[in-house]
């Protein structure tokens, strides 16, 4: 293991170059700030910084969007804790205890456990990487295109089944997804697809209207006039209101490490991100309890455990994300996609050819966590002033900033407009009852399965058992059966209980 | 009682998906499925489509066994902020392609603004007019993003 640590030095020499070190710092503060504000989440800003990043070398540019990422997880906690509003999913969870403990007028300890919890949570997560990415990098020289397609088709089952909502319209979603992935001419023969003889859809649809549409777009058409005016009058919390009692860290740091712990586990299965991460360990540190009926009424493990689990997962999200190329969830696909415009592509071979972007995300990660501490304890008090702005201010601007976001990346005014469809349509799938990431997700691994797949079939000279006679192939097809019939059974299960419940 | 609503919402979503798998199957068919062996540009949109009609068909169908899957329903949408929001998008367009970055600006944020209904015109006014000094400044002057500041074309 002594090699990775000298590579880890090396990260850290590109981590903390000036250059790097001030993109990094930028990206945590711009998450950091976007996560506070009530109705705006990580999505928003990862794609509204993407056009900028065009500009950036690609170390700056995914150092930046990462600390978006995980800056804006630790902006979401101060929001759910303290106004009960969970502007990311994860998060959902943090406020059963957190905002009971804020009307107690706890809220400052709640925010301080959040804060360790997260720092703790983090650095186990980063050292999971650590060790994981490079035992899994060289599995993966040696998968070819067979094996390349069905861990993607296994990433994709589970990124649309396992994640919110109904798993058959997760599927569809990822469908549409890797059907607009194909929009544009195929690289192989040269035929323009789905473009109906419109120029500008020859190059493909943009990355940054994707995304700007179903999270921009349809997010504002979703909260204008819902999210209520925020009271947060009766909010203030102080530095010296932080400092927990040793009753609480007693209670509080058990929970942090069986929350870490089930987070890692999370984050090496593919397509459970930080959002199931942070559910199963509210309900199993529910579970071990000896006082379960605590919880929900302020008990401060129940802010520890699935913070602990998110940042953890959260981190540990990116093994598969740069080992593989195959992100667990959208805002990972974002990321890759970023990389991507940048004309690299994340494999297994990432690690070997582009050792700064590899081990200098690592080393950010550690600094970007410590710069997030530094940020959140003794600023507290500006934070949760942020917390004041309406959100009828907020997205006139951030509209704003989407038009122009789009518009810079190709200096094209057709994107926006596409922008704008997108919106529309992105709004009409969530009011039907879909949820519209894994559309990004099948976006982004569209072209690449594609290109694996038929890569398999000129090997296998059009045999489709081939996916079969290739052992681990086979392996993960087993697993993605598995994972439809489990989802199958438990909904025929629920179906028949509820039938049971509805018969007397 | 079988939620009605949630019964009607899982039938469109159900066709909807449907006609998108429809719209690919026959694109798919446009272009040459070809087979296994050689693949044809088609091959991949017309599996995508059909894996799209089955799970619309599943969707409509689930939807009628179990009208109540715990699903919270979805806000109804808000006519004025919705189409504020759309007119401001489009505004940016049509008036930075005519008019210039500091009109399109102004234009999208006010009309976006005026979306909400407690924000009072003032307020909108200084808004936009505020966003307008910043974006000008720091897209048109430093990072000279290739829209004329102002002009009539």
């Amino acid at each position: 293991m002594l090699p990775a640590f000298a590579e880890l030095g090396h990260g850290f020499a590109v981590a903390l170059a000036p250059h790097n070190l001030f993109w990094c710092f930028l990206g945590v503060l711009i998450g950091q700030f976007v996560g506070v504000l009530p109705g705006m989440g990580a999505m928003a800003a990862i794609s509204l910084l993407l056009p900028l990043t065009f500009a950036l070398k690609p170390v700056a540019a995914i150092l930046m969007l990462a600390g978006v990422f995980y800056g804006s997880q630790y902006g979401g906690a101060i929001c759910s804790i303290l106004l009960n509003l969970p502007c990311h999913a994860p998060h959902a969870v943090t406020c059963l205890d957190g905002y009971p403990l804020t009307r107690q007028g706890k809220g400052g300890t709640a925010l301080a456990i959040a804060v360790i919890a997260s720092f703790a949570g983090a650095s186990v997560g980063i050292t999971e990487m650590l060790f994981f990415a490079p035992a899994l990098t060289r599995v993966a020289f040696e998968f070819g295109p067979a094996e390349i397609c069905s861990i993607m088709l296994l990433g994709l089952l589970a990124g649309s089944t396992l994640a919110r909502g109904s798993p058959v319209k997760g599927i569809a979603m990822t469908t549409v997804g890797l059907m607009l992935g194909t929009v544009g001419t195929d690289v192989n023969t040269g035929a323009a697809r789905f473009t109906y003889g419109i120029l500008d859809l020859y190059g493909g649809i943009e990355i940054v209207t994707l995304a700007l549409g179903l999270f921009g777009l349809a997010e504002f058409i979703r909260n204008v006039n819902r999210l209520a005016a925020v009271r947060a009058d009766h909010i203030n919390v102080r530095l010296r209101d932080m400092r927990p009692s040793r009753e609480d860290l007693r209670r509080a740091l058990p929970a942090m490490v069986r929350g870490t712990l089930i987070g890692c586990l999370c984050s090496l299965i593919p397509g459970t991100g930080p959002t199931i991460a942070s559910f199963v360990s509210y309900a199993a540190e529910k579970k071990v309890s000896r006082t379960p009926q605590r919880f929900g009424h302020g008990a401060i493990e129940g802010v520890a455990c699935p913070e602990a689990a998110t940042h953890s997962s959260c981190q540990g999200d990116f093994i598969p994300t740069m080992c593989l190329g195959i992100p667990g969830d959208a805002v990972m696909a974002l990321l890759l996609g970023a990389l991507m415009i940048q004309g690299i592509t994340p494999g297994p071979h990432l690690i070997r050819e582009q050792p700064d972007i590899f081990w200098g995300l690592i080393a950010s990660f550690w600094i970007g966590n410590i710069l997030l501490l530094m940020l959140n304890v003794p600023m507290i008090g500006l934070w949760v002033k942020l917390l004041k702005v309406p959100y009828r201010l907020l997205y006139p601007a951030a509209l704003f900033f989407v038009c122009i976001g789009v518009f810079s990346a190709q200096n094209s005014y057709f994107d926006v407009g596409e922008t704008i469809v997108v919106g529309v349509v992105g709004y009409i799938l969530h009011r039907l009852g879909f949820h519209p990431a894994p559309i990004l997700l099948g976006f982004i691994l569209g072209p690449r399965v594609e290109e694996n797949f038929r890569r398999a079939m000129l090997i296998s000279g059009g045999d489709i058992g081939y996916f079969l006679q290739q052992p681990i192939s086979a392996v993960v097809l087993c697993l993605c059966l598995v994972l439809i019939l489990a989802q199958v059974g438990f909904w025929l299960i629920r179906l028949r209980r509820r039938r049971a419940a509805a018969a007397p | 009682m079988p939620n009605r609503t949630k019964f009607k919402r899982d039938f469109i979503a159900g066709g909807l998906m449907l006609l998108f798998g429809l719209v690919a199957v026959l694109e798919g068919h446009r272009l040459g499925v070809g087979t296994l062996s050689d693949m044809g540009p088609g091959f991949v949109p017309m599996a995508l489509g059909v894996i799209l009609c089955g799970t619309g068909l599943v969707i409509a169908l689930a939807g009628q066994a179990d009208p109540e899957d715990g699903a919270a329903e979805p806000d109804a949408p808000d006519w004025r902020g919705a189409i504020c929001i759309l007119a401001g998008a489009v505004l940016f367009i049509v008036l930075g392609r005519h008019l210039g970055l500091a009109a399109a600006i102004f234009g999208s944020v006010f009309t976006a603004a005026i979306g909400d209904r407690t924000t009072r015109p003032g307020t909108a006014l200084l808004l936009a007019a505020g966003l307008t000094l910043f974006g000008c400044l720091l897209f048109g002057t430093i990072l000279r993003i290739p829209i004329p500041l102002y002009g009539l074309r």
